[in-house]
């Protein structure tokens, strides 16, 4: 185990910087890697970790800025801190859900910590879910001294509840400890709510380039179709949202599917089929594509895969044959995801044995 | 002095040097712990990200790091290529979790090769590894291996053999829990078997016994009927298309998630049929 160290012109009179690393790393800016471990009461559930980073950067005398990312790299939220005193104060700030839906933190009381002294008033902040307002508090309730990794530490014991605006009684609350330790920042937390405790543990800290350097990780979800190498004419094609909340076909109930039906999409494949154009082969074809919010495809790639599962090439004939067919199937029904039709990744797999096809799934 | 020189900016260098290395904490774990927080991220990857999202995907791919003796992990990744048609990576990824524990995930990636890919002879390979591994024949998704391997020789067209297999299950449930708790559709894949046996009447038997226990089943409907036209009993035809119909409408017949079944029945069939009565 090692402690972050640099060259020490750390604030180490001041209240709550000495807490932080040392001023040059803190104004580089570093990231700490978090697990999140939620432990259920019930021992029939079992446990969670989930992967999150934060990323501390110092902007001047007075303000720092947090930025809290999840496993893929992905910014969910941010906020300005303001140093007073020995108080920290969240001036503004803003979340982030489904990637693209930013929404600004609404503050009713901005102060979030109290160093050396008792806090006056809770933190609040006011949400919108659901078309409902809900207000949360967090009240400080006691901070103290200790002794972690054989550092002096910081540790606050804050309590917090959520309650919809208007309305006294509260309908989730719970406690939380959390812990800084000088030089390295916020450390972690202990927090217990109903039926739920959650252990947030550091793992690791590391530079911001460092943090960069895996955030350009280029990975995509699962099927992703690269829109610039598709074997369709893309050209009228337009997804309705964007490109990162493309859902797939089984998201409708029930799944998503030719509008005529799958009775007709067979009907015209095989109208529309010339045997002698599969060639004998073996393998499956896989055709895979984006229907749009409006029922329109695009994006079409094609993958073939011998009956062991490897990747193989079918004849250049075949694949264009079955492309052609699966241009007729004009009309498909978009994913109906909550309320609101959504694009999404389908695919089509011919099976085909000695040059038959002998199913088309799903 | 040309000496002095060198070693003050020898000194200037080690400073420089020391100024610019930072040694960042990283916390150690023990094997146990390692173990434990890998099966955990497993689970974790799903309470704010879907299936198959990057976010997911990092949390399955650090598990794996830390524990790559954890099928389950395999398995994970293995999943959302299922769903979405990417069957060389599913290949692998449930090659991995079979190879580790077989007694799990044998049966399931049978189920897979059944329902996916419906390559029924993998799909009976991988039932038969699961019961070998378990010494009984087992349940993959709670399904039974006799049930599966019955609807794999359905589709391979030994319909003896699917009979067999499914009376086998059939057989079972019903000895030790009732008749109740028998997979209803098992009945209607026996009826089907024994339709293409040319043993009618027992096909019917099995498809009354399903509607004994699914009485809105537009399948069973449907089955029936065909049987009635190919016996000319247009009328008795007509009251069971009429009964498909309504209650295909409504959502009930033999379907699945992700896939559609062997032997998928649809509106158009019964609509056709009808029209074919019309006709004669």
């Amino acid at each position: 185990m090692a402690a972050l160290i640099g060259c020490e012109h750390s604030s180490t009179n001041h209240p709550i910087f000495k807490y932080y690393p040392s001023e040059n790393v803190f104004e580089e800016g570093y990231v700490s890697k978090f697990y999140y471990h939620y432990y259920p009461d019930n021992p029939d559930r079992s446990a969670g970790t989930e992967i999150g980073y934060t990323k501390y950067i110092k902007l001047d005398e007075t303000h720092f800025m947090t930025q809290k990312y999840n496993a893929a790299f992905d910014l969910m939220s941010e906020r300005l801190s303001l140093v007073q005193g020995d108080s920290v104060l969240i001036e503004e700030g803003f979340g982030i859900r489904n990637f693209t839906d930013t929404t600004q933190l609404n503050l009713l009381s901005k102060t979030i910590s109290v160093w050396e002294s008792e806090m006056s008033e809770p933190y609040q902040i006011q949400y919108e879910f659901r078309d409902k307002q809900y207000i949360y508090s967090e009240y400080q309730v006691a901070v103290k001294d200790s002794i972690i990794l054989n550092k002096p530490a910081r540790i606050f014991s804050t309590k917090w509840d959520t309650r919809e605006a208007g309305s006294d009684s509260t309908f989730n609350e719970g406690t939380t400890k959390s812990y800084y330790v000088k030089g390295m920042g916020f450390f972690g937390s202990d927090s217990k709510w109903a039926e739920l405790s959650r252990h947030t543990e550091l793992v690791e800290q590391m530079s911001v380039e460092e943090f960069e350097k895996r955030a350009a990780h280029g990975e995509h979800r699962v099927a992703w179709i690269d829109p610039e190498n598709t074997m369709s004419d893309d050209s009228d094609f337009q997804l309705c949202d964007h490109e990162r909340k493309i859902t797939d076909y089984y998201w409708s109930n029930p799944d998503a599917r030719y509008a005529y039906g799958k009775r007709v999409m067979l009907d015209t494949i095989y109208a529309n089929l010339e045997e002698s154009k599969l060639f004998n082969q073996n393998g499956r074809l896989v055709f895979r594509f984006v229907v749009n919010c409006e029922g329109k495809a695009g994006r079409f790639i094609a993958r073939g895969y011998d009956l062991s599962y490897q990747p193989m090439e079918f004849e250049r004939e075949t694949v264009d044959h079955l492309f052609s067919i699966m241009q007729k199937l004009e009309n498909w029904e978009p994913v109906v995801f909550g309320d609101e039709l959504r694009d999404a990744y389908f695919y089509i797999t011919f099976n085909i044995v000695d040059g038959e096809i002998t199913d088309i799934l799903p | 002095m040309k000496s002095q020189i060198y070693f003050l900016s020898l000194i200037g260098l080690c400073l420089f040097t020391s100024c610019t290395q930072k040694e960042w904490y990283k916390k150690e774990f023990s094997e146990e712990t390692v173990k434990t927080y890998a099966s955990q991220l497993r689970s974790g990857a799903f309470y704010s990200n879907y299936q198959g999202t990057v976010a997911e995907q990092m949390h399955q791919k650090e598990a794996l790091s830390m524990d790559s003796t954890n099928a389950a992990l395999w398995r994970e990744l293995g999943t959302a290529r299922v769903k979405r048609g990417i069957l060389d990576e599913m290949e692998y990824f449930y090659g991995e979790a079979v190879k580790r524990h077989p007694e799990k995930w044998a049966g399931f990636r049978g189920y897979l090769y059944l329902y996916f890919y419906r390559d029924f002879p993998k799909a009976i390979a991988d039932f038969n590894l699961g019961d070998e591994v378990n010494g009984q024949v087992d349940y993959s998704q709670g399904q039974s291996h006799d049930y599966m391997r019955g609807i794999c020789y359905y589709g391979l067209q030994d319909y003896q053999a699917a009979n067999e297999a499914l009376s086998k299950y059939i057989d079972k449930v019903t000895q030790e829990e009732g008749e109740e708790w028998v997979d209803v559709y098992a009945i209607l894949y026996r009826g089907l078997a024994l339709m293409k046996l040319d043993r009618i009447n027992d096909a019917i038997t099995e498809f009354d016994r399903a509607l004994k226990y699914y009485p809105n089943l537009s399948d069973c409907f449907y089955h029936k009927a065909r049987i009635y036209v190919t016996r000319g009993q247009f009328d008795l035809a007509l009251m069971q298309l009429d009964l498909a119909e309504k209650h295909f409408k409504k959502g009930y017949f033999h379907q699945r998630p992700y896939v559609e079944v062997l032997e998928q029945i649809y509106l158009q069939d019964i609509q056709d049929l009808r029209s074919q009565i019309s006709t004669i």
